[in-house]
């Protein structure tokens, strides 16, 4: 089809033009060029970093921060930068797959709880209650027991992030079915699996993509919470959430080694601050409320 | 173009009555009522009979609740009747369904909202698409063409989006997509209802060139017995879930023999007198319909057997007909 060529100066779909709207928002940009900055540099810099995030230095340890070691070293003498960098990567693994996990689940669940509705709709939705009533830290606990591996992490709270998801989606399902382009597509017969890919799907989108967006911070504290109670990741390796438990551990009256807890804390915040500001600019664009979108 | 034919396999019919109807369709003690959640079940659409002739317009007026989009919308295959029966001519019927369903692509709809009518994230272009890919229609691009001439936006018009459209033209495009795959029977539920009156007009005379081109059949809805006038080779009064008259639009409008008929007619022409008739008060609710005719709380020439009996429906010539034990 010619169509998708023809997305000239002249006509902007409402994807195009939340898009631009997006583009507009100062926060978010600087959000979106400082996290990328980050996660790049996480990536590269230790290729270059003449230390490794695991290597023990016991001689060197609790150096304060220096030109040798620009976050200073922890008790092992490990150096914290490169410690950081490591955590980042994970930290933001964890972030993006358990939110990956959450939004094909919830996604895939809430259409299909929408679309059928009625006794589907009952069924499916009792679930998801039964599931969100169980606390939180009792779930991930009971999973943590089954495996201690890093998967298990992503499996335990994209379980739990999973159900928010399905029934935001199955809320909008709910209304855009009754809505005349819907009830127009099946009296023309199109197919079920063209109306909820081509009407449904993206339709429901924005609000998908804004949750998407929030819960990557939200499942980040969740991992550095769940490592600062010693649940989550195993040493050597780090995330910011162990990287300020250790230094939590190692606090004592006489002497605090404050870069061990600053730098740690200090990443993880501007983090979530940059992750929030991008979600709350990509809802503003993506609000059908908005002036210009003629609705 | 040739016709379209069904996705359905290539079967011979079954359950297939055994004689074939002989116009367009036929709709026989057609009901849908609408389980409630508790108590009693909401009757929108209970008993409708009529036939619908080949390239015939069909206007279906009465107030709102009568049940008319529901009628529309259970012919269009949106709602499951929960009793009676809808037969298509076995040109236009589903090969697999006898002749119950309309084939893909055989019967459209065009809906009241000219804004929600459209996906906001497809151009005009893959809007008119849908419908003969539904259909089964492989090479499209010329039927998209002459369907968007024959409305009268543009060929410029198929790279925009729905949004970058007036109300009128909108609607054009929502005519354009049901059109497209040369439909047998168009439903135009109120389909002018939410334009201007100047835009109401052009989009009837459009209608109007349209049944001559494409030989298509309408089944007018409306709430707008004045609208409903200019576009009907007959009317359909319906009331309560029922329809009260039928005939020829120049003797429902000309000689109304239902006193409803009447009391619609003279709210649109204002007229005063002997012949006009209004009805107070509020349409029944659909979840209990008053006892006899059910227009008999609000008729003002009720008689005693009109809440004891319920008036059959009584022929006055050869195509009219009205329920009503005073006509």
């Amino acid at each position: 089809m010619t169509t998708q060529a023809s997305h000239t100066k002249e006509h902007h779909g409402p994807g195009q033009r939340a898009w631009r709207s997006f583009l507009q928002s100062k926060g978010a940009m600087a959000a979106l060029v400082f996290l990328a900055v980050m996660l790049v540099g996480s990536l590269l810099l230790p290729l270059l970093w003449p230390h490794h995030y695991a290597t023990a230095d016991l001689p060197g340890k609790f150096q304060s921060p220096s030109v040798e070691h620009p976050f200073g070293t922890d008790a092992l003498g490990r150096d914290l930068f490169a410690r950081m960098m490591y955590g980042a990567k994970i930290s933001f693994s964890v972030g993006i797959c358990a939110t990956t996990v959450s939004l094909v689940i919830g996604v895939a669940y809430g259409l299909i709880a929408g679309w059928f509705g009625g006794r589907v709709d009952n069924f499916m939705m009792r679930a998801v209650d039964a599931l969100a009533s169980i606390p939180f830290m009792f779930l991930v606990l009971m999973l943590m027991t089954l495996s201690r591996d890093f998967i298990m992490l992503f499996v335990a709270l994209g379980a739990v992030q999973w159900l928010t998801m399905a029934r935001i989606v199955r809320g909008q399902t709910l209304s855009l079915k009754q809505r005349e382009f819907v009830l127009a597509a099946r009296t023309m017969g199109s197919s079920t699996f063209f109306i909820l890919t081509r009407h449904i799907l993206p339709n429901v989108m924005g609000p998908v993509i804004v949750c998407a967006t929030l819960m990557v911070p939200a499942v980040m504290l969740e991992e550095a919470f769940l490592s600062f109670l010693g649940l989550g990741i195993e040493p050597p390796k780090c995330s910011w959430g162990t990287l300020a438990d250790d230094a939590r551990k190692v606090i004592n009256p006489v002497q605090t080694y404050w870069w061990l807890v600053v730098f740690p804390a200090a990443a993880l915040a501007v983090t979530l601050l940059g992750l929030n500001l991008i979600g709350d600019a990509l809802r503003d664009a993506l609000d059908p409320q908005q002036k210009h979108r003629g609705l | 173009m040739g016709r379209l034919s069904g996705r359905g396999i290539e079967a011979d019919l079954v359950n297939a009555p055994a004689k074939p109807i002989d116009g367009l369709m036929e709709v026989q003690s057609l009901k849908t009522h609408f389980a409630g959640r508790r108590g009693p079940a909401v009757r929108a659409l209970d008993g409708v009979s009529f036939s619908l002739a080949r390239n015939e317009s069909l206007g279906v007026v009465g107030e709102s609740g009568c049940g008319k989009t529901t009628l529309g919308r259970t012919i269009a295959g949106l709602y499951r009747p929960t009793a009676g029966s809808i037969r298509f001519h076995p040109d236009v019927a589903q090969r697999d369904c006898g002749q119950a369903r309309a084939a893909p692509g055989r019967v459209q709809m065009v809906f009241q909202d000219p804004f929600g009518s459209f996906n906001q994230r497809m151009t005009a272009h893959q809007i008119l698409a849908e419908p003969l890919r539904a259909a089964g229609e492989r090479n499209g691009t010329d039927a998209i063409g002459r369907a968007v001439e024959a409305v009268g936006l543009g060929a410029a018009a198929l790279k925009k989006y729905a949004h970058e459209f007036s109300g009128g033209q909108r609607q054009r495009l929502a005519i354009a997509r049901a059109i497209v795959t040369r439909p047998a029977l168009m439903i135009a539920d109120e389909a002018v209802a939410a334009l201007d009156v100047s835009v109401q007009a052009q989009i009837l005379n459009l209608l109007a060139d349209l049944k001559a081109s494409y030989q298509v059949a309408y089944l007018f809805i409306s709430h707008d017995l004045s609208v409903v006038e200019h576009v009907s080779d007959r009317i359909a009064v319906m009331y309560a879930g029922q329809i009260v008259e039928l005939g020829p639009t120049a003797n429902v409008v000309g000689m109304p023999r239902h006193p409803y008929t009447r009391a619609l007619l003279s709210a649109v022409s204002g007229v005063k007198g002997s012949g006009a008739l209004q009805a107070d008060g509020e349409a029944p609710s659909p979840l209990a319909y008053p006892t006899g005719c059910r227009f008999h709380p609000r008729c003002s020439v009720a008689e005693a057997r009109c809440s004891r009996d319920q008036p059959a429906e009584r022929a006055f010539g050869p195509d009219h007909r009205a329920g009503c034990h005073l006509a």
